[in-house]
């Protein structure tokens, strides 16, 4: 287990470093050779078995819960594999914009060349990141059409596998171990066929993972794998951009909450928010379609609350969130809690930034796309937070239970 | 100690739930989905699901047009043309407002010609509506 948690480590950090040369190729105007991501997938699976026996020490004893769960891993694995392979995506964005670009990037340069830069030639999205079809046109170029969708179910392990990681970096019991990551990979959105699903096609799930290990880093104090997480998350989705600055804010206000600057924390945080607005207000203020903002809001609270979506993740968040800290604890890492706050409020943005959108339609599939992104990272603060509240508890009952406490104890009695 | 059970218990919940779904959700729906994916056939399959209409003119279009040829569009992008253009590649979809009546190719590819069922002749033209698409022949 502990041979597959750093696997998926590696292949974040290894997908961060293809990332950054892919944009150096596409900066040259090329696209790098398909071997390049071969490398990408295989060089963390040979670190990862190489650097198993330094682990040997360090790993946990497997018992049922352990085996139960690779079980289901497993099952789920050859399914989503079998929808991945069997047919194109079976769904709209999938087959139109991602898949159409994966065969784009795979076949003839010259028709590639006309696609992205001929405006008579039809191209959905022509201005999205490239990277999720060029991981899945270089996996094509060499595993076929239906090989390159592979792609999805690999990254899906990568987030179990990143769940788990966190799991077992907290010190959890087999039973915590196990819930923590079956509960953050079997996610309904991303498991049940539907639009953003892992067999979709869409980015979704390229977002998921690299925010999984964002928040895996910030949960282990893995600075390389927020880096890594925070690059790929960068480069995968137009929105992007916008969560690796969410990643840094989050990071520089939990950074100055913990050398006691608080209030500096918070300063910073609601001036950044308010320049924000100004900024928006003077670009498009009169633009803005403000009557939507109420409907916005309802729509994505009640899409939080969808259970066949994200299961009891933003329930069980909420209740921890509003507990008082003596009953649940403190926030396992506050800067995790604040990039979770952060993506839920930046999340209705779209609807209010392009007013041709139109709302209704938007609620019921981007909003629910978006809060998806977020439901993993939100799930693994959770049980971090629950895991770290069970343990402080046992420490504390430990505590009681040595005898110069126990006589303290009779002393106050 | 009665908070801490409520957090547990939904923490169970979220868990019960998503193994919960495997057999029915995840493994048989997906089956089905994809069963009926590939009997109906891509297009079709996504033209039914999306409630839109001319699936068969795509499907015209794959099997009596050469791979190396350039289609015309005209009308509605957004809709039943985003199927279009996905499926007809790597025969690029290429904007006719802006292709001179007597131009023979477009985007480095001639222009897809043919007869349509009902005789008309000429060079393709695929017309987009929000829900439906049409073929026509360019006039």
């Amino acid at each position: 287990m502990t041979t597959f948690a750093s696997f998926a480590r590696a292949t974040l950090c290894a997908l961060a470093v293809y990332a950054l040369v892919a944009q150096g190729f596409f900066a040259c105007g090329t696209l790098p050779p398909a071997w390049l991501f071969l490398v990408a997938l295989g060089a963390p699976l040979a670190v990862a078995v190489a650097t198993r026996a330094t682990r040997a020490r360090t790993r946990p004893r497997t018992d049922v819960f352990d085996l139960a769960s690779v079980f289901l891993v497993a099952v789920v694995f050859a399914a989503l594999c079998y929808g991945a392979w069997a047919t194109p995506s079976r769904e709209w964005d999938g087959y139109v914009a991602w898949g159409l670009k994966a065969k784009v990037l795979f076949g003839d340069p010259v028709l590639r060349e006309a696609f992205f830069s001929d405006p008579l030639v039809n191209a959905h999205s022509r201005d999205y990141p490239l990277l999720q079809p060029l991981c899945q046109a270089s996996l094509a170029q060499i595993a076929g059409e239906a090989g390159g969708r592979l792609l999805f179910p690999w990254l899906w392990l990568v987030l179990a596998g990143l769940a788990l990681r966190s799991a077992l970096a907290l010190g959890a019991d087999s039973r915590m171990r196990s819930a923590t990551w079956i509960g953050a990979a079997l996610m309904p959105a991303l498991v049940a066929p539907g639009g953003g699903a892992v067999d979709s096609g869409y980015a979704e799930l390229f977002v998921t993972t690299a925010l999984s290990g964002v928040a895996c880093g910030m949960l282990t104090k893995d600075a390389v794998l927020v880096v890594a997480g925070t690059v790929v998350v960068a480069l995968v989705k137009p929105e992007g951009p916008a969560y690796a600055g969410l990643v840094l804010l989050a990071l520089a206000a939990a950074g100055l909450r913990a050398r006691g600057r608080s209030k500096t924390a918070l300063g910073i945080v609601a001036a950044l928010g308010v320049a924000s607005v100004i900024a928006l207000l003077a670009t498009r203020g009169r633009s803005l379609p403000y009557e939507r903002l109420p409907d916005v809001l309802l729509g994505e609270t009640t899409s939080l609350l969808v259970v066949r979506r994200y299961g009891f993740v933003w329930i069980l968040l909420g209740v921890l969130a509003v507990l008082p800290r003596r009953v649940v604890g403190a926030c396992p890492s506050p800067a995790l809690g604040w990039l979770v706050i952060g993506g839920l409020l930046v999340a209705p943005a779209p609807f209010l930034l392009w007013p041709d959108v139109t709302v209704e339609h938007h609620l019921r599939s981007s909003m629910a796309r978006l809060l998806l992104h977020w439901a993993t990272p939100g799930w693994l603060l959770a049980m971090a937070w629950l895991a770290r509240n069970g343990v402080d508890r046992a420490e504390r009952r430990d505590e009681l239970d040595t005898p110069r406490d126990r006589g303290a104890s009779t002393m106050s009695a | 100690m009665r908070l801490r059970a409520v957090l547990i218990a939904l923490a169970g919940a979220h868990l019960a739930f998503c193994i919960g779904r495997v057999p029915h959700a995840v493994v048989w729906k997906r089956w089905q989905e994809i069963t009926a994916f590939r009997s109906e056939g891509d297009l079709e399959n996504l033209f039914r699901r999306a409630e839109l209409e001319g699936a068969q003119h795509v499907r015209w279009l794959q099997q009596n047009t050469p791979e190396r040829s350039a289609i015309l569009f005209a009308g509605e992008i957004k809709g039943p043309l985003e199927f279009a253009a996905a499926a007809l590649w790597p025969r690029p979809l290429v904007n006719a407002q802006w292709v001179g009546a007597q131009a023979t190719e477009a985007a480095g590819r001639p222009l897809a010609q043919g007869t349509l069922p009902d005789g008309a002749s000429g060079a393709l033209l695929l017309r987009g509506e929000r829900r439906a698409l049409h073929l026509e022949v360019r006039r």
